[in-house]
């Protein structure tokens, strides 16, 4: 028993030292670092190649990544995107570090190269003289990171309570506004809680790497857990996280003690403790507050005050996706999307990528619907596209349905789940929800997507296209049919009551309660449209590969699809499809025409784009047609374009805001965005 | 005069049931209480006004009857029904309508969408989410909807920006169109705060023709929150005056302009009996006293204080203009009340002075430098303390560590450590409890640990923003016993102020806002009247 508690302890030190890292980030620098399994993964990948392929002693080699070249890093990101986020909404918050989550490990790989690593190497010397408590034995590994926990509490806690630099840290916390009347330089204190915390992000991933590898994967269920550690916390409580991530550990380690080992129960069981301790706190602290959200009211009345002219002198776009799009350029690209198959006939690999890339689109119409529209950040999508395609090709082998017939009654299976979701998330921040859907995502990947019965040994279930669609190009134009469908149905979503409504209460609650409105149900039924949607494009891309592999399904590659869509635009529905294309012909282009060590740059551009929405958050389709408008007003083409402010002087009022160069491209037409 | 003897000289005609009316609502913020034993009525068709100066609770019982806020006490009712338990929701379809002080229109929706959105709230409210299941975009719109819409429409004017999105619209416009999305919920009551502030004249003219139209037209019921005074008595049959969370006076305009009670509220005199502040306990017993300052005081006036010029200056809020075109200098060591009425751009000076707001014009000339474009914390390091409206303090942090943070830039570590020890010795409450978080002190002992703060560095300037507000009469003394004593240190002062007499009894000169313009400048023994001008109007009967 023993053993288990202390094997637990040293996973647990790791959550500890992971979900602080999270916490201290989020109340002093306002981000919840969706990048931080990123971040702890290059600097895990750094100490490897020190130490495994330089040779370094690993202390030199530990003392280098972590010291080093992880402060560095984090000062880096700091500067190039982090310090931008300060003033952004939640949700830009949530979709630029998920950018970087999805461009850093390429980019890593693109420096170090792709070989996977089998076993990662720890601090120690594997199994060197077990030392014993009480009997029981403890690897030199444990014991250092029980040493690393008590290093970093004793040492944080002495920082923060007896130190000038932490008291500054603190009174940041507090009301940043207050902090720099105090002669504290916000920017500076932010770069040294992100240097220091991608230390300790990069010191978890070392250390957790000989155990659950040193892989994206891996990386990521580490930062699942802290997630968990993080929410039960309720997102501010460094103590709370420590205790709760050490809980976790020991649970997991003595649970396995009671299961049998090698069964598929027991495999189940471990990686869902995390989502068991997320769902035991909501449901705690929902019964007990009725209402649970991440407090955009962070910091002082005072910052409030002072934000809306803050954000204007920084120039900072409004809202996401608030813009529209003239019909005329609208329309184009879908134009030119229909007549793509058509172009690409006589080339089978290009036709190819295209009818793949048109079923990516189908399927990247469930964002527009949950996000663009319902203002909602699930990052649950990619399961509701798994439930289509394993559980549509279910239905087809062992139930004899036609396949699309299949796809309809998964579709349902998955709409029907969705809605529940969306009533257990209805009274959650956005913050809360998109963690929440992360870990619902990552659970459902390893308790169902494992299961034998569809992984066929890896192989995956057998979903062949009816004959009917088999040959390409026809298949290439009933998913057109479909993605034209579901079009029409985010349309009328858009210009309805219901779309209205969901604008203004995201637009402000407070005047939407007052009006009498109230959008719970909308938001449920939302939910499940967009489950249906995923799950219909989900069977639909197992139709065109012809298999449903639950490998094509893992949480972190809807990460990736989501970096896509929002890089090209949330709101719009051209932007969908162009996404989808863009995901397939863009790496098509890389592996035909550029050596195959480029092959992850598309990856990395595709990271990089939503790292972007922290600067446009309209996406780049909405922004391209924006900038050709500019272009155009400057070339004397509009005469109505007019520089964006004025000095203000008293005498000559401000320019009306209509006359602003982002209006300029207002117009009504609301089917080409 | 009690608030049961001002509610009951109402001239509302007992026979006709009020639209809206609440009784003895009382709401507690902590240990502060914002509304004490409210009552008042607005019977149908009237447009009733309530003001009260900066803190008076108009905001707060504006929540309370629209259902955002709930009272600690009393009740509301609405068309003769008890509403007190009622949502915000519940209150729209029994006919209340409101608008915000700073406008919160929908960004994303165009101009008529608001109006059709709020007018299906109150007739379609299925359509919500029925619209998702019949294709509800392609059912062509009703004719009674069209003809609804359309006319409201017109009647505020907006014609030519019917169809363009929300976001960006000048504050003029936001006003009729949050105004124009209150009505098309077809309201009995419309709740209206503040709807003036930040209009310039024409707008606001335009804003009270709709409102009048309307009122008469439709039958609506207005209460009417405005800082301009002026504006209420036009519009207002009655008129309510709030103070300190009670209501002093209510009458009709002429009544209420002529009431002492009134007049006193507006230049902070203290008056005898049931007008003076609410006192809460805590407050109550907190040593007023102030010791004189040790002599060796290391936070003595060594700096030499600093003169200002500012030229020009503008501060922008979104699409908000809040201060524009603003000129004045101030000379080393002089003492500056600026006053003004709620809105007139006060805390927005302030802040743009010390570089918590980027101005959107102008400059500010500290000793010879342009500081306009310079970060908070580097003006700060230049001598400027600017003590914010509300509670200056960090609430999660110590009285100690709060104190070691404002004197963390001096040099060396004993003298930092002599200048927290003098400044608790100067409030010793605050000695007393130096361990504990100051989010736990009371108003007045964190207000002490605000001046602390200044008083513990040597400031070469200081912007004091409405450092008395909602504080007891005793604690309002240990502020301005607190800005004497740096105008004894030779500190430049810059007070916002509502006691406006005190204010002026420590100042040199006195600033006057309004719609974030200046509108006087001069001594301040001679700014007295002018405030009640501006204040309250230009026809003052004499005395």
């Amino acid at each position: 028993m023993l053993q288990y508690v202390l094997a637990g302890l040293a996973l647990g030190a790791i959550y500890a030292i992971a979900s602080a890292s999270l916490v201290v980030t989020f109340v002093s620098a306002g981000v919840l670092n969706f990048a931080f399994g990123a971040m702890a993964f290059v600097v895990a990948r750094v100490f490897y190649y020190l130490h495994s392929q330089q040779g370094w002693p690993s202390a030199a080699a530990a003392a280098a990544s972590v010291l080093v070249f992880a402060p560095a890093l984090g000062a880096a990101l700091y500067g190039l995107l982090f310090r931008h986020l300060r003033t952004a909404t939640s949700l830009t918050k949530i979709v630029a570090t998920i950018g970087l989550s999805v461009a850093l490990p390429p980019l890593t790989n693109l420096v170090f190269g792709t070989q996977d690593i089998q076993a990662a190497p720890g601090l120690t010397p594997t199994q060197e003289h077990p030392v014993k408590i009480f009997g029981a034995p403890v690897t030199n590994d444990q014991l250092l990171t029980y040493g690393f926990l008590a290093l970093v509490v004793v040492v944080g806690s002495i920082v923060l309570t007896r130190t000038d630099i932490g008291l500054r840290v603190r009174a940041m916390v507090d009301s940043e506004a207050m902090a720099s009347l105090s002669a504290i330089n916000p920017g500076r204190i932010s770069l040294g809680v992100w240097a220091v915390t991608t230390a300790l992000a990069g010191l978890a991933g070392i250390l957790v790497a000989p155990t659950s590898g040193l892989s994206v994967a891996g990386m990521t269920t580490l930062m699942a857990a802290a997630f968990a550690a993080v929410v039960a916390a309720r997102l501010r409580s460094v103590p709370g996280a420590v205790a709760v991530s050490l809980a976790m550990g020991v649970v997991t380690d003595v649970v396995q003690k009671y299961l049998p080992a090698d069964s598929t129960f027991a495999a189940a069981i471990v990686p869902s403790i995390p989502f068991a301790f997320i769902l035991v706190a909501l449901v705690v602290y929902g019964v007990r507050a009725g209402k649970l959200d991440e407090g955009t009211q962070a910091g002082g009345p005072l910052d409030h005050a002072v934000r809306p002219a803050q954000a204007d002198a920084a120039d900072a776009p409004a809202l996401a996706g608030r813009r529209r799009f003239t019909s005329g350029i609208g329309l184009l690209p879908l134009v030119a999307v229909a007549l793509l198959p058509l172009l690409l006939r006589d080339s089978p690999y290009w036709l190819g990528l295209v009818v793949l890339g048109l079923a990516y689109g189908v399927t990247f119409l469930t964002f527009t619907v949950v996000t663009g529209e319902g203002g909602m950040l699930w990052l649950s999508q990619v399961v509701f596209a798994g439930i289509g395609a394993l559980l549509g090709a279910q239905f087809a082998v062992n139930g004899h349905l036609p396949a699309i017939a299949a796809i309809g009654l998964a579709a349902v299976v998955a709409a029907v789940v969705g809605a529940v979701i969306g009533l257990l998330t209805i009274r959650l921040g956005d913050l809360y929800v998109a963690l929440v859907t992360l870990t619902f995502s990552l659970l459902v990947e390893t308790l169902v997507f494992s299961r034998d019965r569809f992984q066929q040994g890896g192989i995956g279930v057998a979903f062949p296209r009816p004959a009917a669609v088999a040959d390409d190009l026809t298949f290439a134009y009933v998913l057109l049919g479909v993605f034209a469908v579901f079009a029409l149905l985010i349309v009328n979503l858009r210009r309805s009551t219901s779309g209205m409504a969901l604008r203004a209460v995201r637009d402000s609650e407070r005047a939407s309660r007052t009006l009498g409105l109230s959008v719970v149900q909308v938001k449920v039924i939302v939910g499940a449209l967009a489950a249906f949607v995923a799950a219909v494009g989900g069977g639909l891309l197992a139709l065109t590969v012809g298999s449903a592999q639950p490998a094509s399904y893992p949480t972190f590659l809807g990460l990736v699809w989501l970096a896509v869509v929002v890089t090209l635009g949330i709101r719009s529905i051209t932007a969908a499809v162009v996404a989808g294309l863009t995901s397939t012909l863009l790496p098509g282009l890389f592996q035909t025409y550029l050596p195959t060590r480029l092959g992850e740059v598309p990856a990395i551009l595709f990271g990089f784009g939503a790292i972007a929405v922290a600067r446009h958050p309209e996406g780049a389709v909405v922004q391209t047609g924006r900038q050709l408008r500019q272009l155009a007003a400057r070339l004397g083409l509009s005469g109505s374009h007019r520089p964006r402010t004025s000095d203000g002087t008293p005498d000559t009022p401000a320019p009306p805001p209509a006359l602003r160069s982002e209006q300029l491209v207002s117009s009504d037409s609301e089917v080409a965005r | 005069m009690t608030a049961a003897q001002v509610t009951g000289s109402s001239v509302v005609d007992a026979t006709s049931p009020a639209r809206l009316a609440c009784a003895d609502v009382t709401v507690r913020f902590g240990g502060v209480v914002a509304l004490r034993d409210v009552g008042l009525e607005v019977a149908p068709g009237e447009i009733v006004g309530l003001v009260g100066p900066n803190g008076a609770g108009k905001s707060t019982l504006f929540g309370v009857l629209s259902g955002l806020l709930a009272p600690a006490k009393g009740t509301v009712s609405l068309g003769g029904r008890d509403v007190t338990r009622a949502t915000p929701q519940q209150r729209a379809v029994r006919g209340l309508a409101r608008s915000f002080q700073h406008p919160e229109l929908f960004a994303g929706l165009t101009v008529r969408d608001h109006l059709v959105l709020a007018h299906r709230a109150k007739r379609a409210r299925h359509r919500v989410w029925s619209d998702l299941f019949t294709l509800g975009s392609l059912h062509p719109r009703s004719a009674e909807e069209q003809a609804v819409v359309g006319e409201l429409v017109a009647l505020l004017g907006l014609e030519d920006l019917a169809s363009r999105p929300a976001l960006g619209l000048p504050l003029g416009v936001a006003r009729l169109v949050e105004l124009g999305r209150a009505i098309a919920a077809e309201p009995s009551v419309l709740l209206l705060d503040e709807p003036s502030s930040g209009l310039d004249a024409a707008e606001t003219d335009s804003f009270e023709a709709v409102v009048r139209r309307v009122s008469e037209e439709r039958d609506v019921s207005v209460l009417l929150v405005e800082h301009d005074v002026e504006l209420v008595m036009r519009m207002c049959r009655r008129i309510y005056v709030l103070e300190f969370g009670r209501l002093i006076a209510a009458g009709t305009p002429a009544q209420v302009r002529a009431d002492p009670v009134v007049r006193a509220a507006y230049l902070g005199q203290e008056t005898a009996g049931g007008a003076a502040a609410p006192t809460s306990p805590s407050e109550a017993s907190s040593p007023a006293e102030v010791r004189e300052p040790v002599p060796e005081q290391p936070a003595g006036s060594s700096a030499a204080a600093a003169g200002l010029v500012v030229d020009g200056l503008a501060v922008r809020y979104g699409d908000a203009l809040a201060l524009t075109g603003v000129s004045f200098t101030v000379a080393p060591g002089e003492v500056v009340a600026v006053v003004g009425p709620n809105g007139a751009g006060k805390s927005s000076l302030a802040r743009a002075l010390s570089g918590l707001v980027p101005p959107a014009a102008g400059r500010v000339v500290l000793d010879g430098k342009d500081v306009a474009r310079c970060s908070a914390d580097a003006i700060r390091r230049a001598g400027v303390v600017h003590l914010p409206e509300g509670r200056g303090v960090f609430p999660s942090l110590s009285v100690t560590e709060n104190l070691r943070l404002a004197v963390a830039g001096m040099g060396g570590r004993q003298a930092r450590r002599d200048a927290v020890e003098g400044a608790l010795d100067l409030f010793p409450a605050l000695a007393d409890r130096r361990h504990t978080p100051a989010g736990l002190l009371s108003g007045g002992e964190q207000q002490m640990l605000s001046l602390a703060r200044a008083l513990a560095t040597a400031p070469r300037l200081v912007i004091a923003d409405e450092m008395s507000l909602g504080l007891a009469p005793k604690l309002v003394d240990v502020v301005f016993e607190g800005i004497e004593r740096m105008r004894q240190r030779g500190v430049t002062v810059l007070m916002v102020e509502q006691y406006v007499h005190r204010a002026l009894d420590v100042a040199d000169t006195c600033l006057v806002l309004q719609r974030g313009r200046l509108v006087w400048s001069g001594a301040a023994n001679r700014a007295a009247s002018e405030v009640l001008r501006h204040y309250l109007g230009e026809a003052l009967p004499a005395g």
